[in-house]
């Protein structure tokens, strides 16, 4: 079924053009507000690793590398699926919009359980940080150690929370295109929700780099 | 509601792309580049991470004051590093552990 009914128009703007331009900025704008929330955290990991740079390349030795390579190419492939939904919604075609959404919320639930897995396994491994940790290198190391691990579980942990919430709003959105069988599609709901994820795909594709390939020819 | 320049197709040649580009990431890191190293995973990144804004999140098709709005956090994120680095490169900082902890091991002896 297709339904190419317009957007609501909101009374204080003009026309959709103006409400979609709002839209659009607001949205940019918050995403400004995230990119300094996670800059002061890479600002942070630049510092320590400037100082410990040789045990944070062997503490990232200890990530591993094939399921963060795979969870990256998740998150890259749930952006195109993302952006198809975006397409398909702009065109006012609904069935597409719920099959491309469900595969990106499918994609965006196997990222968090491979990430999920990762995090049992350092848990397993004494790599939390805290009264356990236990870094087997040179014993002097483990403050270093500790502190790379704490960087890994902080950029990654808030990371992990933006992928919940976008989730937890994409099933929300699909449900409600779901449900209502005259449903307009909001291409706007569908195109900020698109920002939105792509810009958590973004903070990731520099995670990835920064956390899983320190120094690895050695 | 705008309509945006994308069709299937080229979302799926941005996807390789990206992909192509994250195996290549992976593969830069195993070579020996030393100072590079981290300049070019990156520079990668920054690569990857400009595919997705331009192509993905419709950068390409907004208006300049749009692009302006994409460029804030960065902006400011810049200043912010630049000043950090400033600061932290031309003054002693008392580090958590002594220097000679971190002092290089032979190969054989990581993990």
């Amino acid at each position: 079924m297709t339904n190419s009914a317009p957007t609501p128009l909101a009374h204080h703007f003009d026309n959709l053009d103006q409400q979609h331009r709002a839209a659009t900025a607001g949205l940019w704008a918050f995403l400004a507000t995230e990119v300094l929330l996670f800059g002061g955290m890479f600002a942070g990991y630049a510092v320590y690793r400037n100082w410990y740079g040789e045990t944070w390349a062997a503490a990232s030795h200890k990530l591993d590398l094939v399921m963060g390579t795979v969870n990256t190419a998740v998150l890259l492939v749930s952006s195109f699926t993302m952006a198809l939904s975006v397409q398909a919604a702009e065109a006012g075609q609904r069935q597409k919009v719920l099959r491309y959404l469900a595969t990106t919320i499918v994609l965006g639930a196997v990222f968090l359980a491979i990430k999920g897995s990762e995090y049992a396994h350092k848990i397993e491994t004494k790599l939390l940080p805290g009264p356990h940790f236990h870094w087997d290198g040179v014993p002097a190391d483990q403050g270093p150690a500790e502190i790379f691990f704490s960087y890994y579980f902080a950029l990654t942990g808030t990371h992990a929370v933006h992928m919940v919430i976008g989730l937890l709003i994409l099933i929300v959105l699909w449900i409600r295109i779901w449900r209502e069988s005259r449903f307009v599609v909001n291409g706007q709901s569908v195109a900020n929700m698109g920002l939105y994820w792509h810009f958590v795909d973004v903070i990731w594709v520099f995670l990835f780099p920064l956390l899983y390939l320190i120094d690895r020819s050695h | 509601m705008i309509r945006h320049r994308s069709s299937t197709m080229s979302s799926a040649v941005v996807l390789v792309s990206l992909l192509c580009l994250l195996a290549i990431s992976v593969i830069a890191a195993h070579f020996p580049l030393r100072a590079w190293s981290s300049g070019v995973a990156l520079g990668i990144a920054a690569i990857k991470a400009g595919l997705v804004a331009w192509y993905f999140m419709h950068l390409r098709d907004e208006s300049s004051l749009i692009r302006v709005f994409s460029l804030a956090g960065v902006f400011c994120l810049t200043i912010m590093l630049t000043l950090l680095t400033t600061d932290y490169s031309d003054r002693h900082v008392q580090r958590l552990e002594a220097p000679e902890h971190d002092t290089p091991r032979p190969v054989g002896q990581r993990q």
